[in-house]
């Protein structure tokens, strides 16, 4: 487990370099950074996205002498997903466990770069596939994501975006320190409270609730880490959240939390399917369930992901009486807190 | 340029600030008595004639104050203890080579050697060395030499020790050093009232664990807590997942090196070692065959203390463990009572 702290202590490392260098090239610091804090706490996990990413530069080198529309050019770089594999079965394969910090979120990270190098339509010069590298090792980014492409990268750097050093910036990365450091905490000793034996993490589920509050915090607080931290190096970076606690539905909730990853799935995982005619409900159940096995290949995240596909899929599409908007946010809500429950702390976690 | 150097500056400056806030409160985030036993190794104070060094196990069973008044008039030997809750070999010589080096060596040490019983919780055997309390309170140099010596050690496994999850690069610790303090610099308004505890006398109390001047027990007194019914079956089961000593074992060369390292490092400065086990629930073979196993491995005396009780102390010990491997005040009272019969025949 990586502590908090010495993630902020590689970013404020990097924000120096960053500022002795006259504010810059951030990507080139930031990337060099990321791969220092890998090459610390995780080194396999380094020489694993080094190594995706590399793939990823074959494959989109391989790929641009293919016909545009063709579907080798268009499926072939979604063989890079496989390396997310990594992390559930290497323990099964190397016989022992090695850290894969940052893994689940930079293979994607690399995906979506290569398919748009892909998509290029001027297609694309040999010097732009080094975008692959900050997307790969981007410090901010690394703990907890948002997933992005390195191409939006490339647009904020052609644009010669300045850092954002206003006031809204520091304030909510304060919010975010505070959510991560205090609250996420907070929270985690107070369920622990809540058990006879503290020591013990068994939580039943009526600390459901808890629990989800207090994986919210780090995860809200990590994401505006990474956020608002990239803004002080002129990269804006997508949104994590949007005031999840607003959800009105099912619907509602998807793009509000987890919001780059939720867009993701429906860019990469639901679009193409529904495409080659698989119907739409089928094609959101099957983006979610790879969104749920994406966390972590168990059954409980299995189940997490295909309830919230079939939830998403089936959900009435307009409710309109007082009532009916009341109860809507209320099972939205429960099945949320539920299932994150059973994806994290059921005997099927 | 100077304006964009300004504002990480001040960043750099209050981490810095943090850092030196922390390490000056050592109001680390982790278990007082930790910070306690650290205040122990480094008090300013000779070495006691007498020093348990352990595991919760020796915390639970043995009452310093309480062997110290059951020898009483026979020299009255000076008896501490330095108790580590969830250690390992490596934890247990780092502390101890920081008591040795600031008080001196005691005259007699009474050792339970380390192994680590459960892999699934307590990781490999002997490491990892970087627990967050060593990296708190530990001397770097001792850290980095002890840590040195788990990445040279033979390696089993056929990818090399950097691989594992469990490794930590220097530069890594030396991050992870900072961000405790940093935490303590948080945490010091809410630890503040134990950490002047353990650095006043409170600390000799504190780093004994538990029990502490409680013993013996009056007629009505509190024994302390009992294995509770509900909970012994799924206690039992993971007692059943404990590991074997099996120090043939290959797995076990590193650990079993630290535990030597150990005993070398306090008979080099004069002491004696003894080592001894403490009694487990429900496992008299098995821990006297143990006994047996250690004394062979290590070319030394083991006391084994449920040897020298009667049928009667072995029955109520049995009725005195408040889960599978520590005792109650009950026990506590019958275990120290037996380790004081045994260093008063030392003393004769």
């Amino acid at each position: 487990m990586i502590n908090p702290f010495a993630h902020l202590i590689f970013l404020a490392g990097a924000w120096l370099v960053f500022g002795l260098v006259g504010q810059r090239r951030p990507e080139l610091v930031l990337t060099l950074f990321g791969a220092a804090f890998l090459a610390s706490y995780a080194p396999v996990a380094l020489l694993w996205i080094a190594l995706t990413a590399l793939e990823a530069c074959l494959v989109v080198m391989w790929l641009n002498g293919k016909p545009r529309g063709s579907d080798l050019r268009q499926y072939l770089p979604y063989v890079l997903l496989l390396n997310l594999l990594f992390v559930d079965l290497h323990p099964s394969i190397l016989l022992f466990s090695v850290d894969t910090l940052a893994i689940s979120f930079s293979t994607i990270r690399i995906f979506m770069t290569a398919k748009q190098l892909l998509a290029m339509r001027s297609g694309y010069s040999a010097r732009e596939l080094v975008w692959v590298w900050p997307a790969a090792f981007y410090l901010p980014a690394l703990i907890v994501g948002p997933v992005f492409s390195g191409m939006d990268l490339r647009k904020q750097s052609l644009a010669q975006e300045r850092p954002d050093n206003s006031a809204n910036t520091y304030r909510f990365l304060v919010a975010g320190l505070v959510c991560l450091l205090l609250v996420n905490p907070f929270l985690s000793d107070f369920a622990n409270r809540l058990t006879d034996r503290p020591q013990v993490m068994s939580p039943e589920p009526l600390r459901a609730p808890i629990l989800f509050a207090m994986l919210f915090a780090g995860f809200y607080g990590q994401s505006l880490v990474a956020e608002y931290s990239s803004r002080l190096f002129g990269r804006t970076l997508p949104y994590n959240f949007d005031r999840p606690w607003r959800a009105a539905n099912i619907r509602d909730f998807w793009q509000r939390w987890h919001r780059s990853m939720a867009n993701f799935v429906m860019q990469y995982i639901f679009l193409p399917m529904n495409m080659r005619g698989v119907g739409a409900q089928l094609a959101t159940i099957s983006a979610f369930a790879f969104m749920g096995l994406w966390h972590n290949l168990s059954a409980g995240y299995f189940i997490w992901g295909f309830t919230h596909g079939c939830l998403l899929a089936f959900w009435p599409r307009k409710v309109e009486s007082k009532a009916g908007k009341l109860a809507e946010r209320a099972m939205t809500w429960v099945a949320v807190i539920a299932l994150s429950y059973v994806a994290n702390y059921s005997w099927l976690a | 340029m100077i304006l964009g150097i300004v504002r990480p500056l001040i960043a750099c400056a209050i981490l810095i600030g943090l850092v030196l806030a922390g390490r000056a409160a050592q109001t680390y985030n982790v278990d007082p008595i930790f910070y306690c036993a650290y205040g122990v190794a480094r008090a300013d104070a000779r070495a006691a004639d007498v020093l348990f060094v352990g595991n919760s196990q020796t915390g639970a069973s043995i009452d310093r104050a309480y062997i110290g008044d059951l020898l009483a008039g026979r020299g009255a030997p000076r008896i501490e203890k330095l108790a580590q809750i969830r250690s390992s070999a490596t934890t247990i010589r780092m502390l101890s080579a920081e008591y040795l080096r600031n008080r001196g060596a005691p005259r007699l040490v009474i050792l339970q050697p380390m192994f680590v019983r459960y892999t699934r919780t307590e990781g490999v055997p002997g490491e990892p060395v970087h627990s967050r309390e060593s990296i708190a309170y530990e001397g770097w140099d001792d850290l980095i030499r002890i840590r040195d010596e788990a990445v040279q050690a033979e390696n089993k496994g056929w990818l090399p020790r950097w691989a594992r999850d469990d490794y930590r690069s220097k530069a890594a610790l030396w991050i992870d050093r900072q961000s405790e303090q940093i935490i303590a610099a948080f945490t010091s308004l809410r630890r503040r009232a134990q950490a002047e505890r353990c650095r006043g006398e409170g600390k000799f109390a504190l780093a004994s664990h538990w029990p502490d001047r409680i013993l013996p027990l009056g007629q009505d007194a509190d024994a302390g807590p009992l294995w509770d019914e509900n909970d012994r079956q799924a206690r039992e089961r993971r007692f059943g997942e404990r590991l074997d000593l099996r120090t043939g074992e290959e797995w076990r060369a590193f650990e079993l090196d630290q535990n030597r390292a150990l005993i070398a490092a306090f008979e080099q400065a004069g002491s004696e070692v003894v080592l001894v086990t403490y009694p487990t629930f429900n496992r008299e073979g098995k821990d006297a065959a143990e006994v047996k196993e250690l004394s062979q491995v290590f070319g030394r005396e083991v006391i084994d203390l449920r040897a020298g009780l009667d049928a009667d102390e072995r029955r109520l010990l049995n009725q005195s463990y408040r889960d599978p491997v520590h005792v109650n005040f009950a026990g506590a009272q019958i275990l120290s009572e037996q380790m004081a019969e045994e260093l008063r025949g030392r003393s004769r």
